[in-house]
């Protein structure tokens, strides 16, 4: 009992260390971003000759309901040169037909570059105008596989991959290529922040208002979220092991996506797992090279607000994490891959990984402890007050940054409503996550289901009969 | 066990209630902000686009915040503006003496201010800044030194400058490439001439040489063609450039450097599909062979043949044509997509 208490007291303080420093490092490194970065000058930049192209990868199933506004908003993006490719991956709700429709869509003849591997393509559409917009239809292979397929048709060399029910702010693209432009040849990837879109006014594809959510389970999700991308990104970033480009919103350089295999479509963490791989390329071919994490330009989704849909995405996120893990082990404690290996790679394993289960066990021996009348309460509740108190600094601290950063959601009563969802995340909520997280280990070794997600919708619905709501999550 | 304990909750809770003091007082600023923006950017606006309309009244701003807002407003406006009335608001940002403060803030110590003076003398480009600007080349800051740099080179000056200006480009092309290759296009535009040491010169670091390249190409500098041309010769990556430029350019005199680096399959492909989509763009019919040959290769070599052949003409469709017949099912897909109306 001793050694077990020992044990989860190093535990606790290792990830007291880690991500304290974490914290800092996206303070300092979010202040230099702010003293670096210049409205005016980038607009220029990005005005210039030189800026970057970008085509922009929307890998689509079953989105009939809002695929024609997607598009439309990204074809409205303030940016200068742009494209937009539609993979539609083998949609069975009448996608294709109606993006044809309401773009004068026509088959065209476009070979299929070899780069990447994938599932057929069945045909390539292109629009009567001259607008920027390129349609693929494939026979389905999951986003992975589509965004392979993207890449193999894209025609400049950026690419931008986001969900097809996201939404890019107006001047999103610009801020995440502005890394691109000020570091052409060392930067091969940058992602932005992904906010949750449930609660905000949403019309034709644009975010007029933004809200916190209403419903608790979306809330939780944000206060994760401000932790994650502000607090935890950031710092990661910062320390050149920033492990994550969210798959919702992320911009890559083409020719290094494709040296590096694209996307591997045998794993559900396909996000997580490109950029391990770009790190894991650029390393070893000793290749200088950044991949950046930009905390201005936002993403809008929508976050799952049902616990079946949230338990699946937290399960499928888990059992990424791990496939990557696997997939990469060599790269684990190996100096040669620097902070990657050292130290994200281990923090993932260590707090992400085995966290939920080592949390998890001390709740077992603490009723273990409470049965054997063995617990000493005194200690117990100042461990207690100190897990609560760091989880807290934390959340502050990411707030903090987030504000001094953004300057986002300054109303007094938001700030009161995601402190109260920081402290009562402790009772329930987050020991629920593990629970879901430790079904994702179990799907690994079952190799189980590929989570959906039901969504409702960020903007009204363009009626189709044979639209159906449901998407892979 | 216990004393340590209470002593990090102790700790920690010092730190929660400091972090709130610094989010409240974080927010605080936000929302001072916010308020003094409502305040005075209607009146800056208005006051700023009736001076632009020609009226003779000029816009006035009397405290600090509203000279903060004021000089906001016009810089956004300035990012906007073009010819007559770009020089009228920056004359008149000149009168309002913020361009004054600006030059006196890249004296400053501290490294923010010299940042923000040098962005705001980059954005009104004034003649008035030269000297100023032409000092803070020797910055220890490379942001402030680059931007200085790229409004040196817009607003034009004496060859020292030039000088001093390709110095920085070349000093500063590891720590800020990005704000360097502003500083070449800039220099680019303004003075053409002034790339042929950059693209000449091989003591140059090679990414800005580069840089330099892809300017003169973009621009279409076609006195800089010849310098192009002996690129050809050089590295991959400076051959590439150098044949695109040459491309854009349309050196009719590079047909034959370009057939050459084309088919030469000891290159790189980058640098031979480069060639290729050059040989296309300047319309070089005597390459038509070649470019057939060609579709049988890689496909980024083949895609760029297809490419260069469609804007060939008569020979270049008929090239397809026979591509399209052949038993290649790559090259016939390509060149029946190729050719399709």
């Amino acid at each position: 009992m001793i050694l077990y208490i020992w044990f989860v007291l190093g535990f606790f303080i290792a990830f007291v260390i880690v991500h304290t420093a974490v914290l800092l490092f996206a303070a300092v490194e979010l202040r230099r971003y702010a003293l670096r970065s210049n409205a005016s000058n980038m607009r220029r930049t990005l005005r210039s000759p030189l800026a970057p192209l970008i085509s922009v990868l929307v890998p689509a199933f079953n989105e009939a309901s809002g695929i024609a506004d997607t598009v439309r908003s990204l074809l409205a993006l303030d940016y200068p040169e742009l494209e937009v490719v539609v993979i539609n991956d083998g949609s069975t709700d009448g996608t294709i037909e109606h993006l044809a429709e309401v773009f004068e869509l026509h088959q065209v003849l476009r070979p299929t570059p070899p780069f990447l591997s994938h599932r057929p393509v069945r045909a390539v559409y292109a629009p009567r105008s001259q607008l920027r917009l390129l349609v693929i239809d494939k026979e389905n292979g999951g986003k992975a596989d589509s965004l392979n397929v993207g890449i193999n048709f894209a025609s400049y060399p950026l690419i931008c991959t986001i969900d097809a029910d996201s939404i890019l702010e107006q001047d999103a693209l610009a801020k995440a290529a502005a890394p691109f432009a000020e570091d052409p040849v060392r930067t091969v990837a940058t992602g932005g922040m992904v906010r949750l879109a449930n609660g905000c006014r949403v019309e034709r594809g644009r975010v007029m208002d933004a809200h916190l959510p209403r419903s608790r389970f979306a809330m939780f999700q944000v206060v994760e979220y401000i932790r994650a991308f502000f607090g935890t990104r950031t710092g990661w970033s910062a320390m050149g092991a920033l492990l994550i480009v969210s798959g919702a919103f992320g911009l890559f350089r083409r020719d290094i996506v494709i040296a590096a295999g694209g996307y591997r479509t045998d794993t559900v963490g396909e996000d997580a797992e490109l950029v391990i791989r770009l790190h894991r390329t650029c390393l070893e071919a000793g290749r200088p090279y950044r991949i950046v994490y930009v905390a201005d330009p936002v993403c809008w989704t929508e976050g799952p607000e049902e616990a079946k849909f949230l338990r699946r995405q937290r399960r499928r996120w888990h059992r990424g994490c791990l496939e990557v893990l696997i997939a990469h082990r060599r790269m684990l404690f190996n100096p040669r891959y620097r902070a990657v290996g050292l130290l994200a790679l281990p923090s993932l394993l260590v707090f992400e990984v085995l966290g939920p289960l080592i949390e998890l066990s001390g709740y077992a021996m603490c009723v273990v402890a409470l049965l054997a009348g063995t617990i000493n309460w005194s200690i117990f509740f100042l461990f207690l007050a100190l897990a609560l108190l760091y989880g807290l600094v934390l959340t502050l601290g990411s707030i903090a940054l987030e504000d001094a950063a953004s300057g986002r959601f300054p109303a007094w009563d938001d700030l009161g409503r995601v402190l109260l969802f920081a402290l009562a995340e402790n009772a329930g909520y987050r020991q629920l996550m593990h629970l879901w997280r430790l079904e994702g280990f179990w799907q690994l070794i079952r190799k189980g289901e590929w989570g959906a997600m039901e969504r409702k919708g960020l903007s009204d619905p363009v009626p189709s009969p044979a639209a159906s709501q449901v998407k892979r999550g | 066990m216990k004393a340590v304990l209470e002593a990090a909750v102790t700790l920690l809770t010092v730190l929660v209630a400091v972090l709130m003091a610094v989010i409240i007082a974080i927010r605080i600023g936000i929302r001072r902000r916010y308020r003094l923006e409502r305040r005075y950017r209607p009146g800056a606006e208005l006051g700023i686009a009736e001076y632009l309309a020609g009226l003779p009244r000029v816009p006035e701003a009397g405290g600090r915040s509203e000279r903060a807002v004021l000089l906001a407003v016009a810089l956004e406006a300035l990012g906007d503006l073009r010819g007559s009335e770009r020089e009228r608001l920056a004359e008149l940002i000149d009168r309002l003496g913020y361009t004054a403060e600006a030059m006196a803030g890249l004296r400053a110590r501290r490294r923010a201010r010299r940042r923000q003076s040098a962005a705001i003398l980059a954005a009104v480009a004034s003649a008035s800044a030269t000297h100023a600007l032409t000092a803070a080349l020797d910055d220890t800051d490379p942001i402030v030194r680059t931007a200085c740099a790229r409004t040196l080179a817009e607003v034009g000056g004496a060859d020292a400058a030039t000088a001093a200006i390709i110095a920085v480009a070349k000093r500063d092309i590891r720590a800020v490439p990005g704000a360097v290759a502003a500083v070449v296009l800039a220099l680019g535009i303004a003075q053409p001439s002034a790339l042929a040491p950059l693209i000449g010169a091989s003591d140059a670091p090679p990414e800005v040489r580069s840089i330099a390249i892809e300017v003169a190409g973009r621009l279409r500098l076609s006195e800089h063609a010849k310098l192009l041309r002996a690129c050809l010769r050089e590295q991959d990556e400076i051959a590439a450039g150098a044949a695109s430029g040459l491309g854009m350019i349309g050196d009719v005199r590079s047909v034959d450097a370009l057939m050459d680096l084309a088919g030469d399959d000891r290159r790189a492909l980058p640098a031979r599909a480069a060639a290729v989509a050059a040989l296309g763009s300047i319309g070089a019919a005597p390459a038509v062979p070649l470019l057939e040959s060609l579709l049988g290769a890689d496909w980024p070599l083949m895609a760029a043949a297809v490419r260069a052949l469609c804007r060939l003409g008569d020979p270049g469709t008929a090239a397809l044509r026979s591509a399209a017949a052949s038993s290649r099912p790559e090259a016939s897909a390509m060149a029946e997509a190729a050719l399709e109306p």
